[in-house]
């Protein structure tokens, strides 16, 4: 790989905002650090890519080494710097100080969101739950767009097993963009976890939904399959329902199998599938509470 | 393979591969909460479940399988996971015998509530399972004891299990993979749903383990 060919990489991670920290240190242990400089314009945006990846994986020599020479261009003075010299104090486990550079940055720019975000994070790392939902939820009456944080929240109150609130952040996901089949199938996902007849069936309701959005997603297709199953299990089902449901069990399992043979996946699933459609569906349910 | 030293002692193992796939999972998802189930010999679940003492559990661990990087708290993968899980172990004469999960915080050595109660669901049916803890903090490139914190859940309660054993050189080919980043070549059951093309049984990585073990032992 060239350096050319590294510095794309490197962009096509920032812009899809994956987590690579590994990978991104190790290609500027092999090919970047040497000439910086041969980046161009995009060196500043490169640095402190890098350096955020070796605060995740503990790499304290390359952060000093990229903080260094962006202090050296923009000083303390610029927002972005002083962002990441607040990280390198996470990196360290020192919260106060950290917080004390995030304060600066929100007298000086209240509605620096990623300054807010940090301070969020904090928090969690300290596994200060509640707090971290105090603060997520008054950042989301500011920033009502920001999706991401609605996730967050949203896996916050997952952890609390608080299935109502939880869904309700599932609810804005989906307003912000009905498009999106991982927001249905995380809101049918929640519905099942939260248990009962009433919701397992709204779950049923959006794991289809979520396979409309989008054919290949499997989870939705085994979220029919288990939900369906339970449903036409329950005693208190009557009989046209069942039936209904029945039908639905037989289709997603069907559905299944022809993935699992087109893909040629390596591992056969025929028998497990096999075990919903073979049991009778006057079974006691098995669903959780 | 050989097993342990000590003898005549009552003592949970885990084999090799086991642990190399609990270590592995928790390299390769370093920011995420990780969880899984493991295996023992159907047979030796059997004898187990049917002695009435109360003392730990004499078995072997011979298998992990890696299941959930994300929806951490969701139920419904990982009911399916757990069934399908299941439903290949007994093909192998293999069954579930426990759980084991990596905490997302790296200081956080407490038992996850969501893999408690996937334990106790499975005590239901054999009596007894185990609920294991890994400790980020004992999981390095030179590995010098093991990371397991292990509960035995019976009923409603969880006990310490303080006598563990791991099999041959586990640290040593361990300690190696990680060197290697063999991380790369696990797959959990999130990542077999994302593509189906991946193996939730890893049979890849189990045969670089026994080179690996093969060439230490």
């Amino acid at each position: 790989m060239n350096v050319q060919e590294g510095r794309e990489l490197l962009r096509s991670w920032r812009e899809d905002n994956v987590r690579r920290s590994m990978d991104v240190v190790d290609l500027w242990d092999s090919l970047l650090s040497q000439d910086p400089e041969a980046l161009g314009d995009e060196k500043w945006m490169v640095l402190e890519q890098v350096a955020v990846a070796a605060m995740d994986v503990q790499r304290r020599d390359v952060v000093e080494r990229c903080l260094k020479r962006l202090k050296a261009e923009f000083d303390l003075d610029s927002i972005r710097v002083r962002r990441l010299y607040g990280m390198r104090h996470e990196m360290m486990g020192d919260w106060e100080s950290a917080l004390k550079l995030y304060d600066t940055i929100l007298e000086e720019d209240s509605a620096n969101s990623s300054a807010r975000k940090r301070k969020i994070a904090i928090h969690r790392a300290k596994g200060e739950r509640p707090q971290a939902i105090g603060e997520l939820s008054r950042y989301l009456n500011d920033f009502l767009c920001d999706t991401e944080a609605w996730m967050e929240l949203c896996d916050l109150y997952l952890e609390e097993r608080d299935y109502a609130k939880a869904a309700y952040c599932c609810e804005e996901l989906i307003l912000h963009n009905p498009n999106n089949h991982i927001y249905f199938q995380r809101y049918a996902e929640i519905k099942y976890t939260q248990g009962g007849m009433d919701n397992i069936e709204m779950a049923k309701t959006y794991y289809a939904k979520t396979l409309s959005l989008n054919p290949d997603n499997i989870r939705a297709l085994y979220g029919i399959l288990l939900a369906s199953f339970q449903l036409a299990s329950s005693n208190k089902m009557p009989a046209p329902k069942k039936q209904e449901f029945m039908k639905m069990v037989m289709w997603s399992s069907k559905q299944i199998q022809k993935r699992y043979q087109t893909k040629n996946a390596p591992i056969d699933p025929s028998r497990f599938i096999q075990a919903f459609v073979s049991q009778p569906p006057n079974g006691q349910s098995g669903a959780s509470s | 393979m050989s097993s342990s030293e000590t003898s005549g002692e009552p003592a949970l193992s885990f084999s090799c591969r086991a642990y190399a796939k609990m270590a592995l999972h928790a390299a390769k998802y370093p920011h995420c909460a990780v969880n899984g189930v493991l295996l023992a010999s159907k047979a030796q679940i059997k004898s187990l479940s049917t002695s009435s003492s109360s003392s730990s559990p004499k078995m072997l661990v011979v298998d992990a399988i890696p299941l959930s990087h994300q929806s951490r708290g969701l139920s419904p993968m990982l009911e399916m996971g757990l069934a399908l899980t299941e439903s290949l172990a007994e093909q192998e004469g293999l069954g579930v015998v426990g759980v084991y999960h990596v905490n997302e915080l790296f200081h956080d050595i407490s038992e996850d509530s969501f893999m408690k109660e996937v334990g106790k669901k499975i005590a239901e049916n054999m009596s007894f399972s185990l609920v294991v803890t890994v400790d980020n903090q004992k999981l390095s490139l030179v590995m010098e004891s093991h990371a397991l914190i292990v509960r035995q859940c019976s009923g409603d309660k969880l006990k310490d299990v303080q006598d563990i054993i791991l099999e041959g050189p586990t640290l040593e080919v361990v300690s190696t993979l990680l060197q290697r980043k063999n991380q790369a070549l696990l797959n959990d059951f999130d990542n077999h749903l994302d593509d189906m093309g991946c193996d939730i049984l890893n049979r890849d990585l189990n045969s670089v383990i026994l080179q690996c073990l093969e060439r230490l032992d």
